[in-house]
């Protein structure tokens, strides 16, 4: 579990429940139950969720609120999927998605 | 190349066309090619209508038999058209699946594979192992399928920049914001006031899609021109789903999905709209409808988002054929449009009115199509 | 799903203030809201399985913790219908309203319709505004106040407006290194009074921001400054700043980077007006705060009849006048109803817009305190991207508008531009300038393209999956 070097995680006057584990690219990422996918990867310190269909550039979260639709993700093999949104579930296997599916970048 | 503006409305004209949509350009564009001055003038802007809101499908199997040879011939064109008139419209031979869900859908396939086949349209049955092996995304309603290797697709978005390059690359010229508010006989020719000035014409060309009918009525023709409002449905960019263009042996349904992996269905189920004041609106129970059709025969539908949908108006004669030809008891006033599945054949269409116009004759024959068999 | 007599759109402070005014005239209200849990953004919630064990600075204050906890208990109430994870995609004549959820959809029906759909940040692009790293200000909060999540480490903010003081310093107790906050106005303070007076309360709030940040970050706004590009190679890296005048020009001439694992940028907000616009209802151009609004009676009811607009999605005005906008809205439809004497309409109308009026003083004149340039066109080049979905950048905006294409449809039509799944929400601000300035008339004069269903992008399977309504099937057409 690769950890960042700076605090990530508000836990001042907080108390989350049991953390978990979902894949991300088949690396275990730490979640909380409630989390979102976009917020337990920012917390693990990745930003980078997919590329570009049209010229591969690199996307991540952007508006936080569903609306930019810029964080797209593989969220079980199911494309298109607003990680700003969807909640970390344990086991999940997300995949940074590259333009219309999990295709190999070199962008 | 800079935009005529409306303030340069000249005085005459050999040729007026009314309507600068997919069958105004090219009636334009094959007219100024055999060295007549056009004048084209257009009530809003160019490709507003039917032409820039179509589904964007270019079935063969889809027309009715006397459209057949025609649309096989404008497929060919189509072909042709980036490299004639130097640009992109997108253009893909993709085949085409014409699909039956019923038995009583699969008695009018079988019909219609045998009555296309006298028309010249050699289609591929599909069924069982065949079906599923052509088309693995055909949800388990369907019960057959006819094949066309013939069926294709444009893209109504950026064709209508290209027809217009070359139209105005003939020196034809295009007129935007002009609706003709009264068409006036002499004899011989005609003039037309119009919301940007009056201009004076020898011959007339009337490609004013369902606005045609109240146009004609100034020289007191009444023609049986009806407005379909058709609901059109695009989904996110998706993995490649469907490789060819689909249609229902009922009409109802046309999916097609474009290389950028938008899925674009074009559903039978009517919006709501009329000419006056000209407002169109999707229909929340046709909206659900035509997906649930589209989601039924395409399972894979499903998880996929839509993005954005509209409705367009079409005008249709109750045969479903097309008005081409002199307008009756006219000599020098033609109409040409208003057929199901014009984004199709219009390439034709437009070339035969041109022989007509030019040659007195036609290297088809357009009986069929003739604007007064409907006063007979 | 049937009649409502009110229908709300969204769940945060102005619908729930309108909910709750409705409900203690005994008046049963459907709120319909896209989230999972009620607030909307100013009244953001964790999530149910965090436990606060003590209020912090990520809490709301005291006052706002109380007030938001009850309104949430209104949803609660036996009149309420409360509708979370449901998306509005389609207003149908007159006064249905489609709605989706992931459990299917319907359509409700309702004789007034109260729209409190809130506001969205502005985009702005800029060079590098798409890499991994950039994220709006409100995306900031969302992370930290919504998920209690630090989303960088070395971070620099930028843009216009107070929301960003407010970023900055809950990133800084949060652990974050905030190296600077830059700010496009120049920030005349003199221009604020007296009307900045009026609320002493949020003034504060705001002054506290500030003075927190400068204590513990040592952190001071920068005026007169805004980021020109992101660099970075997979996600941002670096940052280059730039002085940026009251028109909006930039002096290239004195740029200063600074390395960076985070972007924050906030332009302000704007309000979400496409369901109003779908429903018809009129809107206008306000030039001052660069955004349309629509078309209000001071009755806040729009061009159509028995729908009513509150909240940020009428104008910009933070979460005081969402609430009492939203009581007012709530006031007039329970008066119509035939349920209020005249006496307490008279009464409680008065002082709620006495209230309402110096608010609006206030905002005015913060609204002066951050005046900015009118566009930022002068921060793209050729290969900034302006439509996010569609990658169309303003070179190719650009190859067709030097042949003479300036028509808005035309433009979409060729590039693309504004058909992706945002529906054109961070691209046709920018997009509208730019027509604007090739056309040479005022954004308020274009022509702008009607808003259609679906409102937001719909799932085909979850949108299907509902009781379809009869419908005439077309004729089959002939052979």
């Amino acid at each position: 579990m690769k950890k960042t070097n700076f605090i990530t995680r508000i836990d001042s006057g907080l108390k989350r429940g049991e953390p978990f584990e979902f894949y991300f690219d088949g690396e275990p990422i730490t979640a909380y139950s409630g989390e979102t996918v976009a917020a337990a990867l920012f917390a693990a310190g990745k930003r980078g969720l997919g590329a570009t269909n049209k010229n591969c550039k690199p996307r991540g979260y952007y508006c936080g609120m569903g609306v930019c639709w810029g964080c797209l993700v593989i969220v079980d093999g199911r494309p298109n999927i607003r990680a700003c949104i969807k909640e970390a579930q344990p086991g999940m296997q997300v995949q940074t998605q590259c333009g219309l599916e999990k295709v190999e970048c070199d962008g | 190349m800079k935009k005529d503006s409306p303030s340069a409305l000249p005085s005459y004209a050999d040729f007026v066309i009314i309507g600068a949509g997919i069958m105004g350009l090219c009636t334009g564009l094959y007219l100024a090619r055999s060295g007549k001055e056009v004048v084209i003038l257009e009530r809003t802007e160019p490709w507003r209508e039917a032409s820039a809101v179509n589904a964007g499908g270019l079935g063969v199997q889809n027309k009715r038999l006397p459209l057949i040879p025609i649309a096989l011939e404008s497929i060919q064109i189509w072909k042709k058209f980036q490299e004639e008139l130097g640009g992109d419209v997108g253009f893909i031979q993709t085949g085409g699946i014409r699909v039956a869900t019923t038995s009583e859908e699969v008695n009018r396939l079988q019909e219609s594979l045998g009555l296309q086949r006298e028309a010249g349209l050699n289609k591929q049955w599909l069924e069982g192992e065949a079906l599923k092996s052509k088309a693995p995304w055909a949800g388990d309603t369907v019960l057959a399928a006819t094949y066309c290797e013939f069926d294709s697709i444009a893209n109504p978005l950026i064709t209508g920049h290209v027809l217009q390059q070359a139209v105005r690359k003939l020196d034809a010229r295009i007129f935007s914001n002009t609706e003709v508010v009264h068409i006036n006989r002499n004899v011989p020719g005609f003039t037309l006031n119009t919301t940007n000035g009056t201009i004076t014409c020898k011959n007339l060309i009337v490609a004013a899609a369902v606005w045609s009918k109240k146009l004609i009525r100034d020289l007191d023709i009444d023609l049986p021109i009806a407005l379909d409002v058709n609901i059109v449905t695009v989904t996110e960019p998706v993995c490649p789903i469907l490789n060819m263009l689909l249609s229902h042996i009922r009409g109802i349904l046309t999916v097609r999905q474009y290389p950028n992996g938008t899925c674009v269905i074009g559903g039978g189920w009517q919006g709501n709209g009329s000419l006056e004041p000209g407002r169109k609106e999707i229909n929340y129970a046709s909206f659900l409808h035509n997906i649930r059709l589209a989601a039924e025969i395409i399972p894979e539908l499903k998880n996929v988002n839509i993005v954005r949908s509209w409705s367009g108006f079409e005008g249709v004669t109750p045969d479903s054929l097309p008005l081409l030809g002199r307008l009756p008891g006219q000599e020098d006033a033609y109409i040409i449009g208003n057929v199901r599945g014009g984004w199709t054949v219009a390439p034709v269409l437009s070339r035969l009115l041109v022989e007509l116009i030019t040659e007195g004759k036609t290297s088809r024959p357009i009986d069929e199509f003739d604007p007064g068999r409907f006063l007979k | 799903m049937g009649n409502a007599e009110v229908t709300i759109l969204g769940a945060g402070p102005a619908a729930l203030a309108a909910t709750a005014e409705l409900i203690s005239h005994r008046i049963p209200v459907t709120i319909i809201d896209e989230n999972q849990l009620p607030g909307g953004q100013y009244f953001r919630q964790i999530p149910k399985s965090f436990r606060i064990t003590e209020r912090t600075v990520f809490d709301k204050a005291s006052s706002d913790y109380s007030r938001s906890t009850s309104l949430f208990q209104t949803l609660n109430h036996p009149l309420v219908t409360y509708m979370p994870n449901s998306v509005i995609w389609g207003y149908f004549s007159d006064y249905n309203l489609g709605y989706v959820s992931a459990d299917g959809s319907g359509e409700v029906s309702a004789k007034f319709i109260i729209v409190a759909s809130g506001a969205f940040d502005r985009p702005v692009p800029f060079p590098g505004w798409t890499l991994p790293g950039v994220i709006s200000a409100g995306g900031a909060q969302n992370l930290m106040l919504g998920q209690r999540v630090v989303p960088g480490n070395r971070i620099l903010i930028s843009g216009n407006g107070p929301l960003n003081i407010a970023v900055g310093y809950n990133l800084t107790r949060a652990g974050g290194n905030v190296l600077s906050i830059l700010e496009v106005s120049k920030q005349q303070i003199w221009r604020a009074f007296p009307g900045v007076l009026l609320d002493p309360l949020v003034l504060f709030k705001g002054l506290r921001y500030q003075a927190g940040l400068l204590l513990r970050a040592g952190v001071l706004a920068r005026t007169g400054r805004t980021v020109i590009e992101a660099r970075g190679d997979k996600q941002v890296s670096e940052v280059v700043t730039a002085r940026i005048d009251s028109m909006g020009n930039i002096d290239g001439a004195h740029t200063q980077t600074y390395g960076v694992d985070l972007l924050v940028v906030g332009y302000g907000l704007m309000p979400s007006i496409e369901m109003i616009r779908l429903m018809g209802c009129e809107q206008e151009y306000d030039p001052s705060n660069k955004y349309f609004i629509p078309v209000r009676s001071d009755q806040f009811e729009t061009t159509v009849p028995n729908v009513f607009s509150i909240g940020d999605c009428a104008g910009i005005r933070g979460v005081e006048v969402a609430l009492i906008e939203g009581r007012l809205a709530g006031i007039t439809i329970a008066d119509r109803l035939g349920r209020l004497s005249h006496t307490y309409v008279k009464k409680s109308r008065s002082q709620l817009e006495k209230r309402l009026h110096r608010l609006l003083r206030f905002h005015a004149s913060i609204d002066l305190l951050f005046a900015s340039p009118s566009n930022y066109l002068s921060l793209l080049t050729d290969d900034t991207v302006i439509c996010r979905c569609e990658e169309v950048t303003l070179g190719e905006l650009r190859l067709y508008m030097n042949q003479g294409i300036t028509d808005l449809n035309t433009l979409k039509s060729l590039t693309r531009i504004g058909m992706g799944r945002c529906q054109g929400r961070n691209c046709f601000p920018t997009f509208a300038h730019l027509v604007a300035e090739e056309q040479k008339v005022s954004v308020a004069s274009l022509k702008i393209p009607r808003t259609r269903s679906p409102l937001k992008p719909i799932c085909i399977g979850d949108v299907i999956r509902c009781e379809l309504p009869e419908c005439s099937l077309p004729e089959m057409k002939q052979p």
